[in-house]
């Protein structure tokens, strides 16, 4: 069985803003988390991965400032750059011969085992599976794409139709819906503490604490509990880092500073002799998670941008393939 | 001792007069103290400029009869490694004068970077005094002759 998948992602608001927020207030706005790191991968690159694992043809990724709210747009959404690359893409697909479409929308995670769908999908000759939680669908569903051909009208109208005759996947397992940056330290602390299956991408240098390619760990630093170091980060002299904590890949932490129970996102300085408590930190803000605000930094020399040579190569390849994937859009 | 009205400036500072007698449950006697403390409101951004205004203000409001200040972080939004080092610097010359210093009404994004900056740390070693009307019993005859006796006032206090 030919088998095809298209992942719709959210776009960031600018491509220089990985972590960028509405509002101070702690009020969180509609903002994906797909490309954000977390313990060594993005959800977009983890989903691609089981998806990479299913043999598919080389999946199709849109994103846009528009992306519709769910998996399957409605009949009546409106013509536009993102709706058009998706219609494209899907009727591309259904013109190759391929038999079956994943459908995905990056955007909550779950441990939902594709395969099993698949075979769910297979056996109960449906039209259309979609998967759900206890608290409602997880955007992610496979077409019948043979009853898509010679489809004079738009797909999405198309695919509609199937709508009502839909078999659900009912999956009980881990789910975290990625709303809110609580959300996101949340599933830190689950991957950490083996609650998922979002592993940490390193190696497993002692009980409980992962490194990734290229680490620089001054022999002074101290780590305590689950923690997780991304590829190319620094930590300097004197550091502690106080688990379940993670900093991504390309970070600076500066002397003295303690990390405690906090997730640093890639690409961050984080300076001297500071105190990260409780809290995701990005390239221009602290969020507090017990007083549930984010503050912007003003001051580079306390929260900034790692602009260390390595991870300005990093920001520069991940802002090329961002322009790639929006290219589509 | 003089205590000087609220003056209008752009950080509102403000002298606030507390008299009152203290009692002390370990020596079972009343202790009488007339205090006046300088309360600063300090501006959203806790910058460079801001810093040596405040610390200029300071040095001509402080007196050494009674050191006690009280900065107000109600408004306070942002503060950057210039601001720090000036309310270090503040800190530094009321400890130097033997005085107090409490922050109060501490805007939750001001309590995230003091606690980032871990001055939340310091000011707990800082021995500032307390402001607390339950440890107050207001004495009016002890206030200052022109000025007119206020209740203590509970004040939030966070460091």
């Amino acid at each position: 069985v030919q088998i095809a998948a298209i992942l719709t992602v959210a776009a960031e608001e600018s491509p220089r803003h990985v972590f960028s927020m509405a509002g101070k207030s702690g009020r969180e706005s509609s903002h994906s988390f797909a490309t954000a790191e977390i313990l060594g991968a993005s959800l977009l690159d983890r989903t691609l991965a089981k998806v990479h694992e299913l043999e598919t043809l080389p999946p199709t990724i849109l994103s846009g400032r528009n992306v519709a709210d769910q998996v399957l747009p409605s009949r009546s959404t409106r013509s536009g750059r993102f709706i058009d690359s998706w219609e494209k893409a899907l009727c591309d697909y259904v013109n190759a011969g391929v038999e079956m479409l994943l459908l995905i929308r990056v955007g909550a995670y779950s441990d939902v085992d594709y395969s099993e769908l698949l075979q769910f999908h297979a056996e109960s000759h449906s039209p259309l599976t979609q998967v759900y939680a206890s608290d409602g669908s997880l955007d992610i569903a496979i077409v019948d794409a043979t009853l898509l051909r010679n489809n004079d009208d738009l797909m999405r109208r198309a695919l509609s139709n199937l709508i009502p005759k839909q078999t659900r996947f009912e999956y009980r397992g881990y789910v975290n819906r990625l709303r809110r940056r609580h959300d996101l330290h949340r599933l830190m602390q689950d991957g950490l503490g083996g609650r998922c299956r979002l592993r940490p991408m390193g190696v497993e240098v002692r009980p409980s604490v992962w490194c990734a390619d290229d680490v620089e760990l001054d022999p002074t630093v101290a780590v305590n509990g689950a923690v997780f170091i991304g590829a190319g980060s620094r930590l300097a002299t004197g550091c502690s880092i106080t688990g379940p904590s993670s900093i991504e890949s390309q970070c600076q932490i500066d002397c003295g500073t303690v990390i405690d129970n906090s997730l640093v996102l890639q690409g961050t300085y984080v300076g001297m002799a500071l105190d990260v408590r409780r809290s995701v930190v990005s390239r221009e803000t602290i969020f507090n998670l017990d007083r549930n605000v984010e503050v912007s930094v003003s001051d580079a020399r306390l929260i900034g941008r790692n602009t260390k040579p390595v991870a300005v190569l990093a920001a520069l390849t991940s802002f090329l393939r961002s322009e790639e994937a929006q290219a589509g859009d | 001792m003089e205590c000087k009205p609220a003056v209008n400036k752009p950080h509102l500072y403000r002298n606030r007069v507390f008299s009152h007698s203290v009692k002390n449950p370990e020596e079972g006697r009343n202790r009488s103290i007339m205090s006046c403390a300088l309360v600063v409101k300090v501006p959203e951004a806790l910058d460079a400029k801001n810093a040596r205004k405040l610390g200029r203000e300071l040095k001509s409001k402080f007196s050494s009869d009674s050191p006690f200040v009280v900065l107000d972080f109600s408004r306070v939004k942002d503060i950057d490694l210039p601001g720090l080092d000036g309310l270090l610097s503040c800190m530094n010359e009321v400890a130097r004068q033997d005085g107090g210093l409490q922050l109060s009404g501490v805007s939750p994004e001001a309590a995230t970077l003091l606690e980032l900056m871990r001055v939340n740390e310091l000011m707990q070693k800082f021995p500032g005094f307390s402001i607390d009307a339950q440890q107050f019993e207001v004495a009016p005859e002890m206030a200052p002759e022109g000025v007119p006796a206020e209740s203590p006032v509970q004040m939030p206090v966070a460091a």
